[in-house]
């Protein structure tokens, strides 16, 4: 079931939001707890009920691995299973591809990645502390609404068992709170307008040139610059959209996820944005592949190694595709370079803070060009555009607007990878791009945001939330679904 | 509660203050208003003929593969070439046409094979949606309460932005009100795309695809169901309907049982279905800027070929074409029909 739906927001929330209050009321935190799982399950299973089994499966298996994760056998042996069991689903058409085996066609099961990663989580804590947090210790049903919670559990925001597991017990006993509906309720609809208002408006902008990039188009330099910006949009809005529609459902139930999105677009540092992008998984692969690695232990050399294969693994956590290793491998050349500027500059040479932002965005923005194109060629396509190597065009009747431009552009009858490639699409991308970049750069976020600021936001794209939700056709699954 | 209750009353604000906006403050003059002034001269130009005449109704396939300077003379019969756009809402359309089609009128629809297939939100969110709920709120309410609340909701982020840019755009620069009407002549018919223009298209044409519907799914779309509405609304008043094949590219042939799909699809409600032996298809080289628009060479050669076909369906004599109409259909890159065959 995806969030931006009829059925979910419509129809499963409120008798859900209801059951578990109600419940909780009624029959104390169990029963709750059981509501809560089974409407949880429901919600994975609606429409591929085939990977249900798979979940349940992990729970149940990793709950009893949790309680004997203090030894240090199960607790690899556990850990070694779970990524065993992703790998296969993710990486396994891969890897057979690559070594010449018969391909296993294994559909990647939904939120794997996450509820995986949840529940190493989950093992890591218990090997570390020796325990679970305090009295879900022994409860499957704190535990499994810990991993299962629809809310996180297709893309996350990943969450320490020790941040969560309790507040589903006070959430019960407090029962329904309607300041934290309201809250709740706020976030999810701002989130929606994120993702269905502005990430989908986005997207046919981002489409058309890398698909036209992906079929050897020739893009000139405003079709590639503008599909990268639409992209970069696009992902931002969309998985920060879901973030903070993860958090507000949350609310509503009385839980409070960690922040997952801190603006990252305006980072000052490559390390910065890292801080700021997806920040629980970013806090896993510290905690979880860098720090194992090594982390900054073992010398420079090593940390800087350490370094680029943690940005490897997260860029192939993506998908089993080189076109996201390439990503990673970018961001882990993109550290280095930083690490090794703040090591050798002298104290008094400071980028100034706007030249400094620029440049990290630019280099986020050029890295996307891999993890968005579907091969090599298309990116390389995408970004002799965005170098200008294709020249600049703009359609004749704005150039006739602009007579003097004449000798620098080439006039063309419409821009075929731009919008829908009328006259008024440079105008209206240009436009809506600028929008978009006011909005990233220029407004608090969602969680710095005032009352009375979210208020003005939820007025001015409240109309076009519910036109999306209602009226625009099937519903776009977020784009970290796929991973 | 009462947080959340503000909540709930901003979201309802929220949706009040957009309906209004689009209702009665954003506009998109150049998009949608020219489609509103084409809309409305080719409604008052057919208004003024007198019966029996030759309405030619489409999306911009009729507007741009068909002239009505060609058929209309050639059959010796007033013609307005009705087509505007694709995307435009069957419905509206009919309900525009209606009141001006009378006994003995022939309605030549070569419709894009695209309007038997669109799904019904999409038929609700073309641009007549927004025309309705700003300009022509009469015919919006004669078309149902479905469509009424579609239209309200018919308008996205991106309209909003657009009626922006489009309204800034004829603030600075008036000239481009309904720069489109130099494309098109009274009688309807598109004009202005030649052979020597689509030179600059060549690339774009070249990159662009489109797959045919299934014949199985063509009959049963639920545009196909307005049509038959609309033919079936034909037949009680004395109308005469034929369908006809719409242009596209010769490289995507049709599948071979289309034609008789198409041909039962029209027979079974009162009408007719032209069968043509090419079946609209042309090289790529014979097109201006899409499937649908031939270069105005091939437009006069496709309407030759239209008429000759179309006159023993109507039991009339075909005149010779105009001389103007021969001459520029000599230079369409196609050779691969004679347009007296």
């Amino acid at each position: 079931m995806l969030f931006g739906t009829p059925l979910f927001l419509l129809v499963f929330l409120p008798i859900t939001l209801a059951a578990f209050h109600l419940g909780g009321r009624w029959f104390g935190r169990g029963p709750a707890l059981v509501l809560l799982i089974g409407a949880s399950f429901v919600f994975y299973g609606w429409g591929r009920a085939a990977d249900l089994p798979l979940l349940v499966g992990s729970i149940g298996a990793n709950y009893l691995l949790a309680r004997r994760a203090t030894e240090r056998r199960w607790f690899i042996g556990g850990v070694a299973a779970n990524l065993g069991l992703l790998g296969l689903f993710k990486y396994g058409s891969f890897i057979a591809r690559v070594m010449g085996w018969p391909d296993p066609h294994l559909s990647l099961p939904l939120g794997i990645s996450f509820f995986t990663f949840q529940q190493i989580m989950v093992l890591a804590e218990r090997w570390r502390r020796g325990r679970l947090p305090r009295s879900p210790d022994a409860s499957f049903l704190g535990y499994a609404a810990c991993i299962a919670f629809f809310a996180h559990l297709m893309a996350g925001p990943l969450v320490r068992p020790s941040e969560i597991i309790l507040q589903f017990e006070r959430s019960t006993a407090r029962g329904f709170q309607p300041d934290e509906v309201a809250e709740g309720l706020m976030i999810v609809l701002l989130g929606l307008a994120k993702k269905l208002v502005l990430a989908d408006g986005f997207a046919p902008f981002a489409n058309r040139g890398f698909d036209a990039a992906a079929h050897g188009g020739t893009l000139t330099l405003l079709e590639a610059w503008y599909a990268v910006l639409a992209f970069s949009l696009q992902i931002y809005f969309d998985f920060s959209g879901y973030s903070d529609i993860a958090i507000g459902l949350a609310r509503m139930f009385s839980i409070r996820f960690p922040l997952n999105f801190d603006s990252p677009y305006k980072a000052l540092t490559i390390q910065d944005f890292w801080r700021r992008w997806n920040m629980t998984l970013s806090r896993f692969l510290r905690d979880f592949v860098y720090i194992p690695l090594g982390g900054n232990r073992h010398g420079e050399p090593r940390r800087l190694l350490n370094l680029m294969l943690t940005m490897l693994l997260g860029g192939l956590w993506h998908g089993a595709a080189w076109r996201f290793v390439l990503w990673g491998g970018l961001h882990g050349l993109y550290l280095i370079i930083h690490e090794d500027w703040q090591r050798r500059r002298p104290r008094w040479m400071r980028l100034p803070p706007v030249l400094a932002q620029g440049l990290t965005l630019l280099a986020v923005l050029v890295a996307w060009v891999p993890f968005r194109a579907p091969n090599l060629a298309a990116t390389l396509g995408m970004l002799r555009g965005m170098a200008g190597l294709n020249g600049l065009a703009i359609p004749a009747p704005l150039l006739a607007l602009a007579p003097w431009l004449g000798h620098i552009v080439q006039s063309v009858p419409v821009l075929p990878a731009l919008g829908d490639a009328r006259t008024l699409s440079l105008p209206d991308a240009t436009a809506c791009l600028l929008i978009g970049w006011v909005i990233v750069l220029c407004l608090p976020n969602l969680h710095e945001a005032s009352p009375r600021l979210r208020a003005w936001g939820l007025l001015g794209t409240g109309g076009f939330t519910v036109q999306s939700l209602l009226f625009a056709g099937a519903a776009t699954p977020f784009l970290y679904f796929r991973f | 509660m009462r947080r959340l209750g503000s909540v709930l009353a901003l979201l309802l604000a929220a949706i009040g203050l957009y309906g209004l906006a689009f209702a009665c403050v954003l506009d998109r003059p150049l998009s949608l208003g020219t489609l509103r002034g084409a809309i409305g001269a080719k409604l008052a130009y057919a208004a003024a003929l007198p019966s029996p005449k030759l309405v030619i109704l489409a999306g911009s396939n009729a507007l741009f593969s068909h002239s009505c300077a060609v058929i209309g003379a050639m059959l010796r019969l007033p013609c307005v070439n009705g087509g505007v756009a694709l995307g435009l809402g069957l419905d509206y359309q009919f309900a525009l046409w209606k009141p001006l089609l009378h006994a003995g009128d022939i309605i030549y629809m070569p419709m894009e094979l695209q309007q038997y297939i669109v799904r019904s939100g999409a038929a609700r969110a073309g641009p007549d949606a927004p025309i309705m709920w700003r300009y022509d709120r009469a015919t919006l309410a004669g078309l149902g309460r479905a469509r009424i609340i579609s239209a309200a909701f018919s308008s996205t982020a991106e309209d909003a932005v657009l009626s922006l840019v489009e309204t800034a755009a004829l603030a600075l620069h008036p000239g481009l009100a309904h720069a489109s009407f130099a494309e098109t002549d009274t009688a309807g018919d598109g004009i202005g795309h030649a052979l020597a223009g689509a030179l600059v298209n060549r690339r774009f044409l070249s990159g662009l695809h489109r797959d045919d519907p299934g014949p199985a799914a063509l009959a049963s779309g639920y545009g196909a169901a307005e049509i038959v509405q609309f033919l079936d609304w034909a037949r009680a008043r004395g109308l005469r309907v034929i369908g006809g094949w719409p242009t596209e590219f010769a490289d995507t042939p049709p599948d071979p049982r289309l034609a008789q799909v198409l041909a039962g699809f029209y027979s079974e409600h009162g009408a007719v279905f032209l069968s043509l032996p090419n079946r609209g298809r042309y090289p790529r080289a014979d097109f201006f800027d899409s499937q649908d628009h031939l270069v105005a060479e091939c437009q006069a050669r496709h309407s030759v070929a239209v008429a000759y076909r179309l006159a023993p369906l109507l039991g009339r004599a075909a005149a010779l074409p105009p001389a103007a109409a021969v001459a520029a259909a000599a230079r369409c890159p196609s050779v691969s029909e004679s347009p007296a065959s």
